[in-house]
């Protein structure tokens, strides 16, 4: 099968390729197509959202977009997992893995063909009177269209483990909402980690921020700033995680 | 002859009747949430008291109301064997355990990426104990329903309300045990 082959079957009809994941063969050599999928539907996404800055941020940004869809699938799918059999639904691996695998792949196939049209907005610029260079669409803006985007591209990510879930009725609710929340969670925190993906023109361009807090305590107090409550002192994005005492 | 499996079912491997190895196992992984989550107290000290604090609260909870649900359940009159109950509830444990377990890798990223280790580990735990409960008290009704008994009318009414009042109490137990675990944790 090849991948414009796999990719047709993906986007008309990913549970024939959940359904065969009993079969080893099959399962061996779709999966390392799979994830060259994801490499370059999400890659091409990643480029697009790092042109808002341009320059060396377009690659950093595409390198980093296929892992962000990647890490919450080895963080969160063992808890998945847990949650489907409490619930009465178990699931093996392998369907599980094939399940997560097809709906991240359909999800960077979708994200890829949306990219034209972000690169689109993102591209329009006009110059100042101080012969300086703006972007049409602001910086808040575009991040929020980036953020809209990735959550609208998630959907048949979401879709997909759910056709994979064996139960019905009120378990496979229940399992498909905890296992929403878990995946949910886990992406925003890997997105907070490998920020900045749309970065501001002005600043200087990182591949990586140092850990510091944590993506529910910064969207706490964007939400307080967007309602016009300021913190008097302000936010302060202070190191966080296990190894923050070796950093002071 | 066996009911019919369509090719995507896959059936539950949680044993009928755990063994003492299933148990320890559940209890490992328990601990193994524990461990996962204290890293990010950044505090060796504090990380090791936190590797007993899931297994304090949700075995302890268990072993310390299950008398309580067997002894009831036989004075009610109940129709289920002891044993019966016994293995339901092992069930949970093992259940719990493999939940714990689960989530043990989003307890290590989240540990070693935020500081919200022990906010983690709390809602882990209340959601680990609240789905056991939950499918528990659905696992002894059905346990009792499925035995029989001369007085059938009235025991699903019965055993309903007798798990609901169990659960009452293992959460209470359970928040009890939090409580001083918490203190423990924090030194």
């Amino acid at each position: 099968m090849t991948l414009l082959q796999l990719t047709a079957i993906l986007l008309k009809r990913p549970a024939e390729i959940v359904d065969r994941a009993e079969d080893r063969a099959f399962f061996a050599s779709v999966v390392p197509k799979l994830i060259v999928l994801v490499v370059l539907g999400a890659a091409v996404f990643g480029a697009v959202a790092g042109s808002y800055r341009g320059g060396v941020q377009v690659l950093f940004a595409a390198v980093k977009l296929p892992v962000l869809f990647l890490v919450p699938l080895i963080v969160a799918l063992p808890a998945v997992r847990a949650i489907a059999e409490v619930s009465g639904a178990p699931l093996a691996w392998s369907r599980l893995v094939l399940a997560a695998l097809s709906g991240v792949a359909r999800t960077s196939v979708i994200a890829a063909a949306l990219s034209p049209g972000l690169w689109l907005l993102f591209s329009w610029t006009y110059q100042g009177r101080d012969e300086v260079v703006y972007n049409v669409i602001g910086y808040h803006s575009a991040v929020l269209m980036f953020a809209a985007s990735v959550l609208a591209v998630g959907l048949p990510l979401l879709l997909t483990v759910a056709s994979a879930l064996p139960a019905t009725g009120v378990r496979k609710f229940v399992a498909m909402g905890a296992s929403a929340a878990v995946l949910g969670a886990t992406l925003m925190q890997t997105g907070w980690l490998l920020r900045p993906f749309v970065a501001r023109p002005t600043t200087e361009v990182a591949f990586l921020r140092p850990v510091e807090e944590d993506v529910f305590s910064a969207l706490t107090w964007t939400t307080f700033s967007a309602a016009g409550a300021y913190d008097s002192q302000g936010w302060e994005a202070r190191p966080s995680g296990a190894f923050r005492r070796t950093r002071r | 002859m066996s009911a019919a499996v369509s090719p995507t079912e896959v059936v539950s491997t949680v044993p009928d009747s755990p063994t003492l190895a299933h148990l320890a196992i559940a209890m490992a992984q328990f601990a193994l949430l524990g461990a996962a989550a204290g890293i990010g107290s950044g505090d060796l000290a504090t990380a090791v008291r936190t590797v007993p604090s899931g297994l304090a609260v949700g075995t302890g909870a268990l072993v310390m109301t299950a008398p309580a649900l067997v002894v009831m359940h036989q004075f009610l009159g109940l129709a289920a064997d002891p044993d019966a109950l016994v293995h339901t509830l092992s069930r949970g444990l093992v259940r719990g355990g493999r939940l714990a377990f689960g989530f043990a890798p989003m307890a290590l990223f989240f540990a070693t990426t935020t500081n919200l280790w022990a906010v983690f580990l709390t809602l882990v735990l209340a959601a680990t104990g609240g789905t056991i409960l939950m499918r528990l008290m659905v696992d002894l009704r059905r346990v009792e329903i499925q035995h029989p008994a001369p007085n059938p009318a009235t025991r699903g009414f019965t055993m309903t309300a007798l798990t609901a009042g169990w659960a009452g109490l293992a959460v209470l137990i359970a928040l009890r045990l939090a409580w001083d675990v918490a203190a423990f944790v924090a030194g």
